[in-house]
């Protein structure tokens, strides 16, 4: 599977967002009393997985599974139309692994344990009583916040895709100076929904990878940055080690492989994928995890802190700052629908905030030129290093907005 | 559940209950002050306050994790609150405690922990925090000319804190120089010392910004007698004339300012200490082509005893007169007739360095060398003249590259309740 930097740190917070639901019981398990927590016990064997019941009520339910087999093993319960509600996997021989899952409607549900961590596993029927609850963890205000900020990312996957249409076919039509003048416009688009995007495992690296990913080519490089590069051949002083800049082995890739016809048929899968992630996103039953949701300014500002500071991101180009003002667009968007929970609870952490976005968007429109920005490259170091200060600052007290809006009092 | 279960306090309260009797060792100097559990009363923990901050005259620590931060705010109110976090923070890490209570996991899931917790289960490890404040927090310095005097403390500047000036056969890189705050960590043990100045930065962000940050390891000064004289990297013993925490009548009259040293204004200056920072890259692979009459010649002692030159103990006093064959015993050159107190009106200071490893260069070549610390009363009275003489005449300069040099003004200890740079704001 093709994974990004960034899909694999987002995935990884999904992760750990996934965890955080157990983490309770995944802290007891360092406490004698972890038996005694009502877990449910899982005996995995190679060729059995035993419960110790099935019958159970709604609710938080943990299990604790112990792997008696010869494999390691994985366990598995899944809702309606097979939806994953919670795993836990690489369980050695011999050890314990606990999951915790929320549980609010009764029904049906299914547990799988996977000796060899293969295969659809080994089944067990799970039958849930008890009265429908409420998902603990996100409050109702947070849940329409979230509805309300997806009506905003399917404008822009909207405006992404109209944009990519113009985009593509300049390239296709060999008008690349348009293409040129519009790249750092359409990217911003993508930019400031990138949590939603990065939702797509599938998706999100074909439009946005980077040579960094491509294994030094063995993986297909497609997208934006493929096109970036096409549109920005590399000059002799790019080449180099170091973020922002070109590796020798992309260089030789871009010599040898970005040719029209191979370039046109990039542009192609570019406009086909946006496509399909807006299809995906218009479904009326599209999830997006309402803990991304409320980590998603965060994780907007990290991209920065990660990849644009440095001038990694738009290496081709240094249009970096579009993208830059974009995951600020994007991280303020998503505050703004967070704004009365935070004022309830903590109006000092919100006027902070506030103020801070405000000091980035300052120091960026120093930067302006023109309808765009000026050329990452002509950025110089202590300018980039208060850019970076700032968006530290502004990702630490970021950082705090999960706890106040989904903490349990 | 809370940090309690694996707290630093409760593995040493296990491990220490029975030396708790014997007291608090290695308290130097002062009252002791601050709350003292039975737990904490270990040898273990370096009492954070007293009448000069630990980490001067405390028995050098093994380990070293050293940051000079730029202050990125205008706020004066924003530093204090920031000063005051500090303080809290780093006397309860120098008792072994995480930087606020359940600092580390009992704060709740979807909160970033407050302490990183790299530190939890490992003991005090002697850690020591020890504060100084730079030229540039006062307005102009060597790091920004135009700076303005942003805390409205320009009229408290102490006397002796300037920029150091150039030396000869120096490098400086300015990107690991200078800077307005500066926290020295000290500890036994290194990831003490690493998430003691981690944690600070963290509390830090937004107020201050990391500008360049040092490890080191193998102190390779002694300051108390009990300590046998450390290597440097270069074999050799060093520091076998530093002055030591006993003598304390020398350390008043070389390390300590005192009241008439400065105006009314600088007052808050009174018990503190200048400290020097340099990184001193040593040229590790061309001395190690030096034979060892060159090497011993250079640095004027024998590398296996560290005598001096003409002499057969360490805590010989070298004899500059003595020759052979009409020359100097210890040559004109030599670093130890040219650091000599003797050479410098009796000048002498307080060293507290570190070797430093850093890798290597893109030659394959050592990154390695000495990050020099000293604490001295009137850095342009003791350090700027002896090094300017070193600079100049030392047969060792030919193998080092002092590539990053910092100064800081270090205030007096704290009583209890003050905080750090309390005297400064207030």
């Amino acid at each position: 599977m093709t994974v990004s930097p960034r899909v694999f740190r987002s995935l990884r917070t999904a992760t750990i967002i996934g965890l955080a639901a157990a983490t309770p019981i995944a802290l007891a398990a360092c406490e004698a009393k972890s038996s005694s927590d009502g877990a449910i016990a899982v005996t995995s064997t190679d060729d059995a997985c035993d419960l110790a019941s099935t019958d159970l009520e709604t609710g938080q339910v943990n299990f604790e599974i112990q792997n008696q087999g010869s494999k390691v093993t994985e366990f598995y319960v899944y809702g309606k139309n097979n939806r994953v509600l919670g795993e836990v996997e690489n369980i050695g021989p011999g050890l314990k692994g606990k999951l915790g899952v929320e549980i609010v409607e009764p029904g049906t549900y299914t547990v799988a344990c996977k000796p060899g961590m293969v295969g659809s596993g080994i089944s067990q029927e799970l039958n849930v009583t008890g009265e429908v609850k409420e998902k603990s963890q996100a409050p109702a205000d947070v849940e329409a916040a979230k509805a309300r900020y997806l009506d905003y990312a399917r404008g822009q996957v909207d405006g992404l895709v109209a944009q990519t249409e113009t985009f593509t076919n300049a390239i296709k039509s060999g008008d690349n100076e348009t293409a040129r003048n519009m790249f750092g416009q359409v990217r911003t688009f993508y930019e400031r929904i990138e949590p939603v995007a990065e939702s797509f495992p599938d998706l999100d690296p074909k439009i946005d990878m980077r040579w960094d990913d491509t294994e030094d080519g063995k993986i297909e490089f497609t997208g934006f940055h493929r096109l970036e590069r096409f549109l920005w051949p590399p000059r002799p002083e790019q080449i180099g080690e170091g973020g922002d800049k070109v590796a020798p082995a992309d260089a030789a890739h871009a010599k040898s492989a970005d040719k029209k016809a191979a370039i046109d048929k990039i542009a192609d899968g570019l406009l086909r994928d946006v496509k399909a992630l807006q299809a995906e996103m218009s479904k009326k039953d599209f999830q997006f995890e309402t803990q991304m949701f409320v980590a998603g300014p965060q994780a907007l500002v990290d991209e920065i802190a990660a990849t644009k500071v440095g001038g990694e991101e738009d290496r081709y180009s240094h249009t970096d700052l579009f993208d830059f003002a974009a995951n600020i667009d994007g991280a303020e968007t998503l505050i703004a629908e967070l704004q009365p929970m935070i004022s309830k609870t903590s109006p000092q952490l919100m006027d902070k905030i506030t103020e801070q976005f405000g000091g980035i968007r300052d120091a960026i429109n120093t930067l302006r030129e023109g309808d765009g920005y000026v050329s990452y490259d002509m950025v110089d170091e202590n300018t980039r290093r208060d850019l970076s200060d700032q968006i530290d600052a502004l990702s630490a007290s970021l950082s705090q907005v999960p706890g106040i809006v989904l903490q349990k009092k | 559940m809370t940090d309690g279960n694996v707290s630093r306090r409760a593995v040493l309260g296990a491990a220490g209950a029975g030396l708790a009797v014997g007291g608090v060792a290695g308290a130097v100097g002062g009252f002791s002050a601050g709350s003292s559990e039975g737990a904490e009363a270990t040898d273990q923990v370096v009492p954070f306050r007293g009448a000069h901050q630990a980490g001067i005259v405390t028995e050098a620590q093994d380990r070293l994790h050293f940051a000079a931060f730029d202050v990125i705010t205008d706020s004066r109110d924003d530093l204090i609150d920031m000063l005051k976090k500090w303080t809290s923070a780093a006397e309860r890490m120098t008792r072994g405690e995480t930087t606020v209570e359940n600092g580390a996991l009992g704060l709740g899931d979807y909160v970033p922990p407050a302490d990183t917790g790299e530190a939890l289960g490992l003991s005090p490890a002697h850690l020591t925090l020890t504060v100084g404040f730079g030229p540039g927090l006062f307005g102009p310095n060597a790091a920004d000319p135009n700076r303005k005097d942003r805390f409205g403390i320009g009229g408290r500047k102490p006397a002796a804190l300037a920029d150091l000036p150039a030396f000869a056969a120096e490098k400086i890189e300015p990107s690991r120089s200078f800077g307005d705050i500066c926290i020295q960590a000290c500890a036994d043990d290194p990831q003490v010392a690493v998430h003691a100045i981690r944690n600070l930065a963290r509390i830090g962000v937004g107020v201050v910004s990391v500008r360049w940050s040092q490890l080191g390891f193998g102190r390779t000064s002694s300051t108390t007698r009990s300590q046998e004289t450390p290597r440097n990297m270069f074999g050799f013993k060093d520091g076998t004339a530093n002055m030591r925490a006993e003598d304390s009548e020398v350390a008043d009259e070389w390390v300590w300012v005192g009241q008439e040293d400065n105006p009314p204004a600088a007052q808050w200056m009174t018990g503190g200490t200048y400290l020097v920072a340099r990184r001193i890259r040593m040229d590790i692979e061309p001395w190690d082509r030096a034979h060892l009459l060159e090497q011993e010649n250079i640095v004027g002692r024998t590398k296996g005893e560290g005598a001096p030159l003409g002499q057969s103990n360490e805590f010989d006093e070298p004899d500059f007169n003595i020759t052979s064959y009409g020359a100097p015993m210890i040559p004109k050159t030599a670093h130890v007739r040219l650091a000599h107190p003797s050479q410098h009106g009796g000048a002498q200071l307080l060293r507290r360095g570190y070797n430093f490893t850093d890798g290597s260069d893109g030659f394959g070549h050592l990154d390695a060398g000495l990050f020099f610390i000293a604490f001295n009363r009137d850095t342009f009275k003791q350090f700027v003249p002896i090094q300017h003489e070193l600079s100049r005449k030392d047969a060792m300069t030919e193998y080092l590259i002092p590539n990053a040099s910092a100064v800081f003004a270090v205030p007096p200890g704290l009583k209890d309740g003050e905080w750090w740079g309390q005297h400064l704001f207030v």
